[in-house]
């Protein structure tokens, strides 16, 4: 089943590819072809000139198929780097000497089809993507190809008869004009197969530069041996594809590595605020220790009554506060939720506050049961009241609390300054803090966290002219009490 | 070691004088002030409401001493210019300066004493020498030697230039980029940030190496650390 998909994909992706390729190609080998064209052009400027420009492109190709290889730590473009090397060092200029002015000698013909069969060799070697030889650089077997075509070159020179029986042999003619093609079509393949990066429209290029005239050597003409505009335009073409092909390649790989770049600038920096954040929480713990500090100095002159209630307040909302901020949200558990009544903690809140000095009071539906944990509910408040008491002192505040639909809702209300319009939603961030506040801005931060692991949330009505002050709304899932279960409307239609 | 209050006969010069306690920690300022009003100072908190408010209650009082706390080089800086404000402002009103700060908060202090103040305790002392300094500066005596005020000087002008520097660097960011590395700053993630301006992730990322480039540093973190040194409004 898997195979049957695989192929699919691997005709479709090879269909698009060959048509996209193969109706160009057609186009320009039969405009080559035309009379008119072939009168109208100089040859042998033109071919020179071909020639020169896929000499080029060979070398920015092999450059750019070698940093292909390194970026993506891939092999099969570090051995075509090597291949599109040798073929601009000297598969390239030996078919241009060839062509242009050297058709007859044998020595030039041995040097081109031995060049061309070490790019094709290499280009084989690239459809299996061997690990490259250690302490031996790609360059090294370029230039090494290059060497050999010259000894080659020399050798047939020396024995001129020997080589021109093995350059007009019919079988090797035949065999590279078509190992060439196969080796480019192979790699291809591959290509098709293999998702991620693909070399295809690459390998097809290469398929394309090396075709090449059968016969055309020494002094016989073959029947495809026409030294015409058809195989220096196809060269080119080849070479534009395996360049395009390339240049796209890079292109994407480089975006991939920008893109794993900045994740890991960006795991850094999370967690190197993750570390500021710790030392601002430290910051905070320095000063309720100082303020401990010099409680236990007031307490060892054993303050007056009224002075020692106040200060021991002051204590109990000092260690409530550190242990708000020592405590990290995520450390509840999901399952830690439990069903408790929200009356017991408001009224508890209220009488501390009411202690303070706070003209507070609270207005709530008798049975409120919300589900979370009633520390959760506890710390929220204890933010919330000490916003209130920092940002409108003076001022009373009120605490509604109903129940709407599932969810347990608990208004806090100021008559304070409020909120400016807009920024409802900005106060809850990290750090941030109204301008008379000189708070840490962790407060509302940490209650938006700490409702969320119980399933609540948190948010500042939007203030209206008609109401001054802030209103801080607290909503946290409802509990279910037991014998309400039955009147629940969607209980009702489950059980019909 | 700073010079202590010795005698009964030191602190009986200073009853009556006025000591304003200026710290959003409460705890910490009503120990304080309660200590102070043992001694028989006339101590004051003052809760923090901004600058006008505090300079209104100081010049109801005859000028004394007054305990700054300064909580500098946190995320919103504003309290930066504030505070020197402050220092200043005071100062001009014949007030004394101590400056009280529960961080090693050097650019904040350096701008202080620059500003006027007569000297720092950090909060991590001990309560006993933080009262011992502030009776010693209610006095009149001296709780910073001369080299160490001038050491504190140098360093002021040194936080100066680099904050000059991080400005005209900063300046250069588009309004959306300063969006977006506030939000770097406070620690959020690239994909969090596109969703929050519904844009694409590579939209995100673009602007990050824009703000990288512009801010002349080659990573996040640098470009992070240098929007939490740099002083804002």
């Amino acid at each position: 089943m898997r195979r049957i998909v695989v192929c699919c994909a691997l005709c479709g992706a090879g269909a698009r590819d060959l048509a996209a390729v193969g109706l160009p190609l057609a186009l320009l080998i039969a405009l080559t072809r035309s009379t008119e064209v072939q009168s109208a052009v100089p040859l042998a400027h033109f071919t020179v000139i071909m020639a020169l420009l896929a000499v080029t492109g060979g070398g920015m190709s092999a450059i750019l198929a070698h940093v292909l290889g390194r970026l993506a730590s891939d092999t099969r473009p570090a051995w075509l780097s090597i291949a599109l090397a040798l073929y601009s060092l000297a598969a390239a200029p030996a078919a241009t000497i060839h062509a242009t002015f050297a058709q007859a000698e044998v020595a030039v013909s041995a040097a081109r089809m031995f060049a061309q069969a070490a790019v094709v060799v290499l280009l084989a070697v690239a459809v299996g993507a061997p690990p490259l030889p250690c302490n031996f650089r790609g360059w090294w077997i370029s230039g090494l190809g290059l060497l050999l075509t010259v000894v080659v070159a020399a050798v047939a020179a020396g024995f001129p008869e020997a080589a021109l029986v093995v350059v007009q042999a019919a079988p090797v003619q035949l065999g590279l004009a078509i190992a060439g093609p196969l080796a480019g079509l192979a790699l291809a393949i591959v290509g098709w197969v293999r998702r991620g990066m693909t070399l295809s429209v690459v390998a097809l290029g290469c398929a394309i530069l090396l075709l090449m005239p059968i016969g055309g050597t020494g002094t016989d003409e073959g029947p495809v041996a026409e030294p015409g505009l058809t195989f220096p335009s196809t060269q080119l073409f080849g070479m534009l594809l395996v360049l395009a092909g390339l240049v796209q390649l890079v292109r994407k790989t480089l975006v991939a590595v920008d893109s794993s770049r900045a994740e890991q600038q960006e795991e850094l920096r999370v967690a190197k605020m993750d570390l500021v954040h710790a030392a601002e929480r430290d910051h905070e713990l320095r000063n309720g220790l100082a303020g401990l500090a010099g409680a236990a100095h007031v307490f060892k002159a054993r303050p007056s009554g009224e002075e020692a209630g106040l200060l021991s307040s002051a204590v109990a909302a000092e260690l409530s506060r550190l242990n708000t901020l020592l405590r990290p949200p995520d450390a509840y558990p999901p399952d830690a939720r439990q069903t408790y009544p929200v009356l017991p903690v408001l009224r508890q809140h209220v009488a501390l506050r009411r202690s303070l000095g706070m003209d507070i009071r609270v207005d709530a539906e008798l049975g409120l049961c919300a589900l979370g944990s009633p520390s959760t509910l506890a710390q929220v408040l204890t933010n919330v009241l000490a916003n209130c008491a920092r940002h409108a002192p003076g001022s009373p505040v009120r605490i509604q609390a109903s129940r709407v639909v599932d969810t347990v809702r608990i208004r806090v209300s100021d008559f304070g300054p409020g909120v400016l319009p807009g920024a409802e939603q900005l106060v809850f961030g990290m750090g941030v803090r109204g301008e008379r506040s000189q708070g840490d801005g962790l407060g509302l931060h940490i209650s938006l966290r700490l409702l969320g692991t119980d399933g609540g949330r948190m948010f500042i009505r939007p203030a209206r002219p008609s109401e001054p002050g802030c209103t801080v709304v607290l909503e946290l899932p409802a509990a279910v009490p037991e014998r309400a279960v039955f009147l629940q409307p969607a209980a009702l239609s489950e059980t019909a | 070691m700073r010079p202590g209050v010795d005698s009964v006969g030191a602190v009986s010069d200073l009853v009556g004088y006025s000591v304003l306690i200026i710290d959003d920690h409460e705890l910490f300022s009503t120990s304080l002030r309660m200590a102070l009003r043992g001694h028989g100072l006339d101590a004051h908190q003052v809760p923090v409401k901004g600058v006008e408010d505090i300079l209104a209650r100081a010049s109801q009082l005859a000028p004394g001493l007054v305990v700054l706390d300064l909580d500098l080089g946190k995320d919103d800086g504003g309290r930066w210019v504030n505070g020197v404000e402050l220092v200043g402002a005071l100062c001009r009103t014949g007030w004394k300066v101590l400056v009280v700060s529960g961080s090693v908060d050097q650019p904040g202090v350096a701008a202080a004493i620059a500003a006027g103040a007569i000297g720092s305790v950090p909060k991590s002392s001990s309560f006993e020498l933080l009262l011992e300094t502030v009776l010693a500066a209610a006095s009149g005596r001296s709780v910073m030697a001369e080299g160490e005020r001038h050491g504190w000087l140098t360093q002021h002008r040194n936080f100066q230039a680099q904050e000059r520097e991080l400005a005209r660097r900063l300046g250069r960011l588009s309004v959306r980029e300063r969006e977006v590395l506030e939000l770097l700053a406070e620690g959020n993630r690239a994909g969090a940030i596109a969703e929050r301006f519904v844009v694409s992730l590579t939209t995100v990322r673009t602007q990050i190496r824009a703000i990288l480039v512009k801010l002349e540093v080659n990573s996040q973190l640098e470009a992070v650390a240098m929007v939490r040194q740099a002083p804002r409004r």
